[in-house]
């Protein structure tokens, strides 16, 4: 690959992003991570460099903040370097009731998953049109086809980059830009996250996919130019399951999970929030047996 | 000195105490079942009933003590109840460090496990490498997140130091941790002895003598919120394979494919969740022996002054402790 074109990946210093950066860096891909103020990008980065002799740009920096894509963006165009791949998956989720959910929270959840992805796309656009064939991956989630109580706004950010992603497959087709979304359900990302995975029921320990697992299957069907990715067998089958199953039943289900799960969401998405941590990328599957969590940064 | 230890009845930790308790200190060790410790007393070691999960029996095994060694973890890749294995290794060591802080301990050491960065197929593995596998099991996660107690704990002022055991072998328990001496034991008794067929897969096998001196040099020279990983040779299972024949002769290997290995992990799991029993292995546990965990001791070679027996003599060792032991 030509040394000067570069893929930028958000939310890269855990979970996927970290396991997408390991696949791109694999294949010899330069690359531009950005993630939450920490030591974690800097140690991913140099053993980047070290084993796979890449050229490694980071940038530490909160995306859901006031002007800091624009800022990225003006850093980054700084270096003189081509962006022919750009990977959206900086996110963070939750599983709260709406009432019991605190603003700034929500502020930061629509900020950073709807906004820091629209923007981000729309200013490297130029350069991944001038860098043609580019590709873009936006990280939405399983749980954008189920609407579950406890996960509206989250859901509702990923459903947003769902159709913003399908949408701008169409238009961008045609100035030589790919646009794939992919639909993860339960992954083993950051340590909180796992550890609701693994002491979560059994839908979610056995739906949950390993990230360095599925980044080199995501990173295939980018570079295939495939539209829509959903990993996992068992995520399909339940994705399967809940088309045929009436819609009555799917209530009641629903209804009855409502009534008998404590909410493993306030140690987790209240805490998020209240620690101003916003680096967590969540993704997230319902299930019949359990909604189950987790995240990717 | 008075000095504490938790895990005492473990692999680890019994050759810990045993080696403290040589060396003229007066040993304290908290232990859950105190008839099941009779080899620790027979030792010089003092027992002191109770549970790193029930802080006021841990405060009454601390009391006076400068020096704290914390050993114990729930050490399996399976838990009919996941939620023990975070109980037990997160909190558990959370109690332990808080005490620690309190009582006004002089030093800590934790002693977690290379498993904090499971497998990495590109590289041996030193102390500042990222972790690039997702936790996709309790046990590795409870152990990074109780490596993260203990530097919020060193950050506070607490004189804590991390060390990281790979797979140990050698005289003592039978115990889950002791494996490689367990597949010693079965050649030795002439069964059947299974190693995955990865080839050349590597792994990192370390010497309890080791490890042991690794705790204490940790304890002296270890700084504070670093981590050292203490290992041995890195091996692979050829390797392994050639050095376990060289020493016993004729042994019976059975060299299981991934695939197999897999399927057989499946009906462990299920018949686990049948009769509530652990499995003998689980299917994450075997994809560990299918990739590359290599690792590094540079670190507390040249800081703690770590030293690495061979492995051929590590095994020479080993396979005489066996054989002393079956003949009693």
């Amino acid at each position: 690959m030509n040394s000067n074109k570069f893929t930028l990946i958000t939310g890269a210093s855990e979970g996927f992003g970290k396991a997408l950066a390991v696949e791109c860096a694999k294949r010899g891909m330069n690359l531009v991570l950005v993630a939450l103020p920490g030591p974690e990008m800097c140690i991913l980065a140099k053993f980047l460099r070290e084993c796979f002799s890449v050229k490694v740009y980071t940038f530490e920096t909160d995306l859901s903040k006031d002007g800091a894509c624009m800022n990225l963006f003006h850093q980054i165009s700084e270096l003189n370097i081509e962006i022919n791949m750009l990977i959206n998956n900086a996110g963070i989720g939750g599983t709260l009731l709406f009432k019991e959910t605190e603003v700034e929270f929500l502020e930061t959840i629509v900020r950073l998953n709807v906004l820091a992805t629209t923007l981000l796309t729309k200013l490297f656009l130029p350069q991944l049109q001038a860098n043609k064939p580019s590709y873009v991956l936006n990280v939405s989630s399983l749980g954008c086809f189920f609407f579950l109580p406890r996960k509206s706004v989250y859901g509702a950010t990923k459903s947003y980059v769902y159709y913003l992603s399908k949408t701008l497959r169409k238009e961008l087709k045609p100035l030589g830009i790919s646009v794939t979304t992919i639909c993860p359900g339960a992954m083993y990302t950051c340590p909180s996250i796992s550890m609701t995975t693994q002491t979560g029921g059994w839908f979610a320990r056995n739906s949950a996919l390993n990230p360095e697992w599925l980044a080199p299957k995501a990173l295939d069907g980018l570079l295939k130019g495939r539209a829509l990715m959903i990993p996992g067998k068992l995520n399909r089958i339940f994705k399967f399951v809940d088309y045929i199953l009436p819609l009555f039943i799917k209530n009641m289900l629903i209804g009855w999970q409502m009534n008998h799960l404590n909410s493993p969401a306030k140690s987790n998405g209240g805490s998020i929030a209240a620690a101003g941590i916003s680096k967590i990328k969540l993704k997230k599957k319902s299930g019949v047996q359990q909604l189950a969590t987790s995240t990717l940064e | 000195m008075k000095i504490m230890i938790t895990g005492a009845t473990g692999f680890i930790g019994q050759n810990l105490a045993g080696k403290l308790a040589q060396q003229g200190h007066n040993v304290h060790a908290l232990v859950r079942n105190p008839q099941q410790a009779n080899d620790l007393q027979a030792m010089g070691v003092g027992l002191f009933n109770g549970d790193i999960t029930d802080k006021d029996t841990i405060a009454q095994a601390m009391h006076g003590c400068e020096q704290v060694y914390h050993c114990a973890a729930f050490a399996s890749f399976w838990s009919k109840n996941p939620g023990e294995i975070f109980k037990v290794n997160v909190e558990g060591t959370r109690n332990m460090l808080e005490q620690a802080l309190q009582m006004g301990v002089t030093k800590f050491v934790y002693t977690s496990s290379t498993a904090v960065w499971g497998p990495n197929p590109y590289k041996t593995i030193n102390e500042d490498d990222p972790r690039i596998f997702g936790f996709d099991n309790d046990y590795e996660l409870s152990k990074h997140m109780a490596e993260q107690e203990v530097i919020s704990f060193a950050k506070q002022g607490l004189d804590a130091v991390i060390v990281n055991p790979s797979r140990v072998y050698g005289p003592g328990k039978l115990s889950y941790s002791n494996a490689v001496t367990r597949m010693l034991h079965d050649a030795l008794s002439g069964k059947m002895v299974m190693l995955p067929n990865g080839r050349g897969n590597l792994a990192n096998y370390t010497f309890v003598h080791d490890v042991v001196e690794g705790h204490i040099l940790a304890m002296q020279h270890g700084r504070t919120g670093e981590r050292y990983i203490l290992g041995g040779e890195n091996l692979s299972y050829n390797e392994l394979l050639a050095l376990l024949l060289h020493k016993i002769g004729r042994v019976r290997i059975l060299k299981m494919p991934r695939t197999l290995l897999k399927v057989l992990g499946g009906f462990e799991m299920l018949k686990s969740r049948i009769t509530g029993k652990a499995p003998a292995f689980t299917p994450n546990m075997l994809d560990r022996y299918f990739v590359n965990m290599a690792f590094l001791s540079k670190k507390a070679e040249e800081e703690l002054g770590y030293h690495i027996t061979p492995a051929s003599l590590g095994f020479d060792q080993t396979i005489d402790f066996i054989k002393r032991q079956m003949h009693e």
